[in-house]
């Protein structure tokens, strides 16, 4: 009996590792600082928000996207992911820095997951040509 | 003009021969009219074709390029060393753009491994794994977990949703770029929502499309043996994380997906990599840094495409039982996680014999996998069902490979001779409806009838 409970227990213990585990990002974001901004409406719907960069807060480090005609806001974090897609003039990708957000730039954000939303993962924006 | 009465007299001996000869072709002929495609299988056809044949504008590779169909979607170094110097594979020794930190020619041709740079590409020097090419096979059964997709050897090898159909576009970045600066539109194309809709339905179609109920009925009592050992939760205890010899977990009875779990693989003693003095980072696994956990495989397709574990780091399917023996896995977080529930605190100990059990158990799977796919493409090319592959001979061709994995994975640890023989036979039988053209359709059939037979040996189901 004390046996079977033991078991019982690990297996709960199992199922919370699994489901900590699917509560992380899956996908290696890795490769997506190389896609351009916009290039997969049907896979990045779900995942990201694209818009335009309408506000730049730079003293809360909070960035605002118009989507859609709403409004959303992301905060910036030490690890938030700043990367420049120059796919445009055939560059590649460069790392960028919170001054690089500048209004009317076209930029697309993965949040940190459903529990924070409003917390940037990473920020792409698209570097119109020189 | 004159006749030439030699001629008249010869051309009735030309109407017999014709008149012979056609019906030959007629009986050669579609057997059944090819079945017209459904919206689905034409989309895995436009997918098939991608998958072998689409550059994407990049270096020569394609999809098939480490996925061959003749090497179980999957290469090896014994597969790589039939390839020729000029094969796209080798584009790091014939491109100087990819000269530098784009492959390791010497791991790849030496252990099968390939580059990759899943914690970015900032510092391709310093931050790389090396890692073996997994098969696509029984994909539409070990992809799905309750976090979402999980795809590559960590689980994360997709990006954006992670799916199966986004997992494309990180290949083509990663791998079939021109030069180490991967712009899109420059070094490569990225594939359009079509192409990825077509290659996500060829890769689902592939292989599996089931998981196996297990227990099956074997008539091999070592096989049977393994099977018991495999199923025993307090002994084998392989069936919590491969429930039914596949990808996904079993967690207090439920399924808990295609889940990812630290083996402890990284810490394991002389690795074959570790014996020739290359700098191999540590692969740390799922994530960014990551968190030295890595995704099931399933076991089925085991049998026929080694070597093991994410860095190839065993050659032998026994080799790779017994890794659970090993104070590398005991030690690991999920052999610790095994020993907390064992009454005994043993994560898991299994004798030689029962470790070859295991690994006989997995063989026999294996050949009856291979049978059932074999089945499957014989029957597709005499028009009986879809031709995943399209023509006949292609058909028989991919067929055949499967009846030598099937003879290959037996033979290798002297299992049912019987079963070898008809193999064997099926095997000649479908090159010899390859070959054939009057004598197609018999022979093909004559090769079904033998794996049939074949697997009559292995299992009484």
């Amino acid at each position: 009996m004390k046996c079977n409970r033991r078991i019982r227990t690990g297996f709960e213990i199992l199922a919370v590792i699994l489901v900590l585990f699917a509560t992380l990002a899956s996908a290696q974001e890795m490769t997506e600082r190389h896609i351009p901004v916009g290039a997969y409406p049907s896979l990045a719907s779900k995942y990201l928000t694209a818009g335009t960069i309408v506000d730049v807060d730079d003293d809360a480090k909070i960035l605002t996207i118009e989507v859609n005609g709403g409004e959303r806001d992301f905060r910036l974090t030490n690890s938030t992911k700043i990367w420049l897609d120059r796919s445009q003039f055939g560059q590649t990708t460069l790392d960028g820095e919170f001054p690089d957000l500048a209004t009317g730039l076209k930029a697309e954000v993965r949040s940190l997951g459903p529990a924070h939303s409003d917390v940037a993962y990473w920020v792409k924006v698209q570097i119109p040509p020189p | 003009m004159a006749s030439n009465p030699a001629r008249s007299r010869k051309l009735p001996w030309i109407l017999y021969l014709v008149g012979a000869v056609v019906p030959l072709f007629a009986l050669n002929g579609c057997e059944q009219p090819p079945p017209e495609l459904t919206p689905e299988q034409q989309l895995i056809t436009e997918g098939r074709e991608i998958f072998f044949d689409e550059t994407f504008d990049g270096n020569g590779r394609t999809c098939g390029t480490c996925h061959r169909a003749e090497n179980n979607f999957a290469i090896d170094a014994a597969f790589i060393a039939t390839l020729p110097d000029d094969d796209p594979l080798f584009v790091a020794e014939t491109q100087p753009d990819l000269g530098a930190n784009f492959e390791n020619p010497r791991l790849m041709r030496q252990f099968g491994l390939i580059l990759e740079n899943l914690d970015g590409f900032s510092d391709l020097e310093n931050i790389f794994t090396q890692r073996g090419v997994p098969h696509t096979l029984g994909l539409s059964k070990s992809v799905d977990s309750p976090g979402g997709p999980r795809t590559g050897w960590s689980g994360d090898g997709a990006p954006l949703d992670g799916s199966l159909r986004a997992f494309a576009v990180g290949a083509v970045i990663q791998h079939f770029t021109l030069t180490t600066n991967r712009v899109p539109g420059v070094d490569f194309r990225l594939p359009t929502e079509e192409e990825l809709d077509a290659l996500e339905a060829f890769q689902l179609a592939l292989g599996r499309q089931e998981d196996l109920d297990l227990p099956l009925e074997l008539k091999g009592s070592v096989a049977q043996r393994g099977q018991e050992i495999f199923l025993d939760n307090t002994l084998g205890k392989c069936n919590i994380c491969h429930r039914n010899a596949g990808a996904n977990a079993t967690v207090g009875g439920q399924d808990g997906g295609n889940a990812n779990f630290n083996t402890g693989v990284e810490n394991l003693i002389d690795q074959p990599i570790d014996q020739i003095g290359e700098r191999v980072p540590p692969d740390d696994g799922f994530g960014v840094p990551g968190d030295g956990t890595f995704n099931t495989p399933p076991l089925v397709e085991a049998a026929d495409t080694g070597p093991f574990f994410h860095n190839n780091s065993i050659e032998t399917v026994e080799g790779s039982v017994a890794f659970y023996n090993s104070d590398a896995f005991n030690n690991s977080p999920s052999g610790q996680f095994l020993a907390s529930i064992d009454p005994n605190g043993v994560g898991i100990d299994l004798e030689a014999t029962q470790v070859v059990a295991v690994a006989a158990f997995l063989r026999v799977i294996n050949a009856l996998e291979n049978i059932r796919v074999s089945v499957e493409l014989i029957e597709g090319g005499l028009g009986r069902r879809f031709a995943l592959f399209g023509d006949f001979d292609e058909q028989l061709r991919i067929a055949a490979f499967e009846i030598e994995d099937a003879v290959m994975v037996l033979t290798g640890a002297g299992l049912h001779p019987e079963a070898v023989a008809h193999l064997k036979r099926a095997g000649r039988l479908a090159d010899k409806a390859r070959r054939s053209f009057f004598r197609k359709k018999q022979f093909a059939n004559r090769s079904l009838q033998a794996l049939e037979d074949a697997k009559g040996e292995l299992t009484n189901s």
